[in-house]
């Protein structure tokens, strides 16, 4: 080690600091830190940080010193005004003779040569210290006490030591100086717990019961899960997202087993999960892939009774939240999901649009819409019809009451438990989950028919999204809407769809505009979409607008794509392009047409008949009936196979000829050769019009 | 057996001690001990404030008609306020835990982040709910904004739920067997012998009896009269009207008496109310409060 490095210590001691912020906050703090040491030409190296529900850990080796250096400092121009050099030098309080001239940029610069001493990290680490502390930033943060600070939660010690010696940081504005201590566990060892460098301070928080890495402690958490769990066949439920919560909830993990009485066994899976992840943090245990009469918890102390009180304190509070749960399922299973339906007349979805049921009745409608644009089946149609019956049902239900995480879950569990047909349990099971979580066509269906439903109904009474407010989220309900159709590649005219919709709300006049607005809402939706897939900017652009159907235009996007990033595609623009200019720079030559008798070379005959070919043949392919991704794909084609006659013409054919009638008859050429290109593959005009 | 009462006895000494001022309950209906003028006008303004106070606390739409073992209509609160908030309240917190006999020995007390905020107060505070072996016993709330207004010096509130904290340390499942007064046999009083009748009457009557018409008048009233003795510069009188607009609303709201749109629309009013309330308070300030 070099003998100039030297160990750094430095430990927040905060109130609980929320678990969601814990890992963005560390990084913060160690790029302030780090940021600030750099500025100050402090050398660090072997930087570890840790941060636990109380502690913000930042551990480190700096240089002991910064060596003298001359620092470059750039002054005016030489030709500046003397009163500007002047006060540059002023400033700094040299004469010229401590300057030279620099040259940047053809300018010549004075350039002032500043000594600057050696200096003591010790001296520069209070304000590099406090000055991160107080630029920390935090997505929510607060007072405490008379103090005008802002911090997560409010900051109880800090301890920090260089060189095995305190180093002296005041936060006057919450009259707080730091310790050569902190605290330990909360509980188990709440006394002061002294340390002067990072390794004095890794044994002393250990033994003081703070695992203070977030990793040791998850590491921990999933060893004893595996020690307790290792029976064959049995397992625990650990989310990633569940893990990490509780990881930031705990400076010593302690797993612990609770049991479930089994009376509440016979509730649905969901309905056992819910409380024990969402409201309390617990992880599910499984037998067999099935629940099993436990879970496992993680507490925060090591008890004297082994957690006996703990465990039974924890299952007092399971069992009341699932008594709640066995009573509302007793309860919703005496009344068939239809019946609801009458409750459902009576909550009203919005004052214009009616109640839940008026909604459910235009639902049905849509699917019926759906189902005539793309010729389903009648049993598809009935059985869409019977999910948008009984869809909303499970809303005015006890369970969804008290869990409203498990809307559209109970439902179709409910539906299943009466007898309803599989597809349609599950369909209105899957009704609110993301797109990857849909899993068969009448769910996709389903989801279009209510994502239709409720974008136009908000833009039927004037309440779309505008600017950053989108209070019924239905941005997110029309990128569902695209990303439903292209996974399940559906064939829907959207305008046509939307228009029906509108025509539900009889009791409000909409226009073609509004027709309009919604489905050019949903197309912009379109746009982000194949944006976010990896395409162009340009080619979205040119494409979208194209059809009213989204799959063509989301094939149309990906062969347009991936033309333009193949080499022939991208010699096919500059050819049209390279036409273009030329065309351009001949600017009005009145009416020309191509005059056979007059085409003098190879390159431009051979030119001129394939485009009479090429033109006959994409006339054919219009009226071909071929599906319309597959002909943009062939016209592309057919474009390209000329690709080595417009080469040749351009590198044998000299336009601007002395010629008058030769020079005419080949700017003819060009006008063919380009509008061909405008009236078949607009797309491609477009693209190289904007610049591609 | 620590009686309910005598939780009561025991926090309300331990506060005392500290130098908390013991209060009666407000003498109003209320949603919580927040509501309480010893709570929310308190936390405005730059005065200092230790107070502490029992709040029975009503909430219409939670009554179960006595059948439900873990929900009522009418909970205590009990409710520590201290302004400005101290740098060691965690630790005098947990002491009163100890008091009342909670052995950190035994039990896994943890400060689990929750943001508090009450639409219909135009309040906001950030703390944690504080969970003892899973359980939430106490919001603990560092009040940020009341009524709108920014609050400086900052106010700290701990509010004991106190029936749990009872069925914690009685370890009862069923809140009607609570025992209140901590005597056996032929002597106890039971939370049931106390609290059973009113659970199963107000049930009936926010759910199926108050009138509804009557109580939209009633709300007109009182919001009416808020707004007249603010300009009075009368910020107490002003705020009672204040919370009986708030808990008219909740009876509404429990006779579903209200589509999602008039909800939104009075939850407002209210919010305008408190917030005329509150700066009548600031604006009133000087006067007033030492006679």
């Amino acid at each position: 080690m070099n003998t100039n490095q030297e160990n750094f210590l430095l430990e927040l001691l905060v109130e609980e600091i929320p678990a969601r912020f814990q890992v963005e906050a560390i990084a913060n703090l160690e790029r302030l830190m780090v940021e600030k040491l750099e500025k100050q030409k402090i050398k660090s190296k072997n930087i570890k940080t840790y941060v636990s529900p109380r502690r913000m850990v930042f551990l480190a080796q700096l240089e002991r010193q910064i060596p003298a250096f001359v620092e470059e400092k750039r002054g005016p121009q030489i030709s500046a005004p003397p009163n500007v050099i002047a006060k540059f030098l002023q400033s700094l309080g040299m004469s010229l003779d401590d300057c030279s001239e620099k040259v940047m940029d053809k300018k010549t610069f004075i350039v002032a040569h500043i000594r600057r001493p050696q200096r003591h990290t010790q001296d520069l680490l209070p304000d590099v210290v406090a000055a991160s502390i107080r630029e920390m930033q935090w997505p929510k943060s607060m007072h405490w006490g008379p103090h005008a600070f802002n911090f997560v939660r409010p900051i109880r010690n800090i301890l920090c030591s260089f060189c095995d010696e305190l180093v002296h940081i005041e936060l006057r504005e919450i009259n707080l100086e730091s310790k050569n201590y902190t605290f330990g566990h909360r509980f188990m060892a709440p006394g002061k717990i002294f340390a002067k460098n990072p390794s004095e301070y890794r044994q002393k928080i250990k033994e003081a019961f703070v695992m203070v890495d977030p990793i040791e402690r998850k590491n921990s958490i999933l060893a004893k899960f595996a020690r307790n769990f290792s029976k064959p066949g049995v397992s625990v439920d650990v989310p990633d997202d569940l893990l990490d919560e509780v990881v930031g909830l705990v400076e010593n993990p302690v797993v612990l087993l609770g049991q479930i009485p089994q009376k509440f066994m016979q509730l649905p899976e969901e309905v056992l999960v819910t409380p024990m992840r969402v409201h309390q943090r617990y992880f599910p245990v499984r037998r067999d892939g099935v629940l099993a009469p436990f879970f496992a918890f993680v507490a925060n102390n090591v008890a004297e009774d082994d957690g006996k009180e703990i465990i039974k304190g924890n299952e007092r509070v399971l069992n009341a939240r699932l008594a709640d749960a066995l009573f509302f399922y007793e309860t919703d299973l005496k009344k068939p999901l239809e019946l609801h339906l009458e409750d459902l007349k009576k909550i009203v979805f919005n004052e214009k649009l009616g109640t839940v049921f008026d909604r459910i009745l235009r639902i049905c409608c849509v699917c019926d819409f759906i189902c005539e644009e793309m010729d389903l089946d009648d049993d598809l149609r009935e059985l869409l019809k019977r999910v948008a019956l009984l869809s909303k049902c499970d809303l005015s239900t006890h369970m969804v009451s008290e869990f409203p995480e498990l809307q559209g879950i109970m439902g179709g569990i409910y539906a299943a438990i009466q007898g309803e047909d599989k597809t349609v349990c599950s369909v209105i099971g899957e009704q609110y989950k993301t797109v990857d979580e849909i899993t068969s066509l009448p769910g996709a269906l389903f989801s279009i028919a209510d994502k239709i439903e409720i974008i136009t109904a908000f833009f039927a009474i004037g309440k779309g999204p505008t600017g950053s407010k989108d209070p019924f989220a239905l941005r997110r309900s029309a990128i569902g809407l695209i990303k439903i159709i292209k996974k399940y590649d559906l064939s829907l005219r959207l305008r046509a769809i939307i228009r029906k919709t509108f025509g539900l709300f009889n009791f409000l006049e909409c226009d073609a505009n509004t027709v309009e607005a919604a489905t050019s809402f949903i197309m912009d939706r379109l746009k982000i979409v194949l944006k976010e897939s990896g395409i162009s900017h340009e080619v979205v652009a040119s494409v979208v607008g194209c059809d009213d159907d989204v799959m063509p235009i989301i094939a149309k996007a990906e062969i347009l794509d991936q033309t333009l990033k193949s080499e022939n595609g991208k010699k096919l623009i500059a050819s049209y392009k390279r036409s273009k200019n030329i065309l351009e720079q001949f600017g009005d030559f009145g009416d020309c047409y191509v005059d056979r008798g007059l085409l003098a070379e190879d390159s431009e005959l051979f030119l001129v008949d394939e485009l009479e070919v090429l033109e006959i043949a994409l006339e054919k392919l219009e009226i071909s009936g071929l599906d319309s991704d597959v002909e943009f794909q062939t016209k592309i084609s057919l474009c390209i196979a000329l690709e080595e006659k417009i080469t040749a013409f351009f590198r044998d054919i000299l336009i601007n000829s002395d010629d008058k009638k030769l020079k005419l008859n080949r700017i003819g050429i060009l006008v063919k050769l380009t509008s061909i290109f405008e009236r078949f593959l607009p797309e491609i005009v477009k693209i190289s019009v904007e610049g591609y | 057996m620590k009686g309910f009462q005598e939780i009561i006895f025991l926090l309300s000494g331990y506060w005392g001690a500290y130098g908390c001022a013991i209060l009666q309950p407000y003498d109003m209906e209320v949603g919580a001990g927040t509501f309480s003028p010893h709570t929310f006008l308190r936390a405005l303004g730059s005065g200092i404030w230790k107070a502490a106070y029992v709040q029975p606390s009503r909430r219409p739409a939670d009554g179960r008609y006595g059948e439900n073992p873990n929900r009522i209509h009418k909970h205590h609160q009990f409710q520590a306020v201290i302004k400005p908030s101290p740098d060691d309240i965690q630790d005098i917190y947990l002491k009163s835990l100890e008091v009342l006999g909670i052995d950190y020995k035994r039990h896994d007390i943890r400060f689990v982040e929750d943001d508090w905020e009450s639409p219909t107060l135009g309040a906001a505070g950030l703390g944690w709910e504080v969970w003892c072996d899973g359980m939430e016993i106490t919001q603990f709330t560092y009040f940020q904004q009341v009524g709108g207004f920014n609050c400086s010096p900052v106010t700290v509130e701990l509010t004991y739920g106190l029936e749990r904290l009872a069925m914690f340390l009685q370890k009862v499942d069923n809140v009607y067997d609570l025992n209140w007064n901590g005597k056996d046999g032929s002597e106890k009083i039971t939370y049931r012998d106390v609290c059973f009748q009113q659970e199963v009457e107000f049930s009936k009557y926010s759910f199926e009896q108050a009138d509804v018409e009557i109580l939209k008048r009633h709300f007109e009233d009182a919001e009416r009269e808020c707004v007249r003795l603010a300009e009075k510069q009368l910020p107490l009188p002003a705020y009672d009207q204040c919370m009986k607009a708030s808990h008219l609303f909740n009876l509404l709201d429990s006779r579903r008496a209200l589509s999602v749109a008039e909800r939104v629309d009075r939850i407002a009013r209210v919010r305008a109310l408190a917030k005329i309330c509150c700066k009548t308070q600031l604006d009133t300030e000087n006067i007033n409060r030492r006679g």
